[in-house]
């Protein structure tokens, strides 16, 4: 799966969760830029990520992550 | 009596604080009542809280509450007589409220997923803290050693030893008064109040309302 290919994956789950309008899937999005996205919506959206994309984060590698740069990373290393 | 800074001795938290450490959490998140967040929302047992609060300070998660270097215990005389956590909110990127929430949901599995309809309601009282400033939770004193003025002084040293932030904050449940008026005594004045009705009525939290209350620490 390619980049582009997962951002756009994204794109929809991001939409769809945080329901704020078009969220611009960019490396350096974090919770602070979305309105909407706190504890609760980010583990329906950590959940949803897992079951589109058919993968298992670590616990390490979610308290990890600092952007959704990073979770873009993990996710090619997952699915590849 | 008062104590005085000779009588108190302040050092960083190690594994060996860990029971201790659990004792504070469960008596700090049960805001002088009996009502415990974790029993009510999750329908766990205050044993089996103690056992989660147990394994999120095996994973040494920092940048958040429930992770032992965080936290300063007071001595007096060799006894351990309080505590509390302290971080700067963002340290490693990610809000701590998120991070303690992976770590719970991590753990809990489905028990967490059955829950999210009564955190639903606990959505409204929710307080986001501020980035970059000081965070003081978990501030307890132990029975033995409650009313001397252990908790104060505990709070004023982690200040002083903070370098790089300028404010402080502590959230706490409007019910705890005896909290409000220590705080309130040491400098911090009320930022923010954020309310949930359902949360009173449903029994999941011993008040309806969480309170941000901060301090300027440095100019």
């Amino acid at each position: 799966m390619t980049d582009q290919e997962i951002r756009h994956q994204l794109q929809t789950i991001f939409n769809k969760i945080f329901q704020c309008g078009i969220i611009e899937i960019t490396d350096d999005l974090t919770a602070e830029k979305v309105e909407r996205w706190d504890s609760l919506t980010h583990l329906t959206m950590i959940a949803e990520v897992e079951e589109v994309f058919g993968i298992r984060f670590k616990l390490k590698e979610l308290t990890g992550m600092k952007n959704t740069g990073e979770l873009i990373q993990l996710i090619i290393q997952k699915t590849s | 009596m008062t104590l005085t800074y000779d009588s108190l001795s302040f050092r960083q938290a190690n594994l060996s604080d860990t029971g201790f450490i659990i004792d504070a959490i469960i008596e700090a998140e049960k805001s002088g009542t009996d009502v415990l967040f974790y029993t009510s929302v999750f329908s766990i047992s205050e044993s089996e809280t103690r056992e989660l609060i147990g394994q999120i300070l095996e994973e040494e998660i920092a940048g958040q509450e429930w992770y032992i270097p965080n936290f300063v215990i007071a001595e007096i005389d060799g006894q351990k007589a309080g505590c509390l956590s302290a971080w700067i909110e963002g340290v490693t990127g990610q809000a701590s409220g998120i991070l303690k929430a992976q770590a719970m949901a991590y753990f809990l599995g489905k028990i967490w997923t059955k829950a999210t309809d009564k955190m639903e309601h606990l959505k409204p009282m929710q307080i986001s803290r501020q980035m970059g400033a000081l965070q003081l939770e978990c501030i307890y004193t132990a029975q033995a050693h409650r009313g001397l003025g252990v908790a104060p002084k505990l709070i004023q040293f982690v200040i002083n030893s903070t370098e790089n932030a300028d404010t402080a904050e502590i959230q706490v449940l409007e019910c705890n008064t005896k909290a409000m008026h220590s705080y309130t005594k040491c400098g911090f004045l009320t930022a923010q109040k954020a309310s949930s009705k359902s949360a009173l009525e449903l029994n999941l939290l011993p008040s309806d309302t969480r309170v941000s209350l901060k301090k300027k620490i440095k100019p």
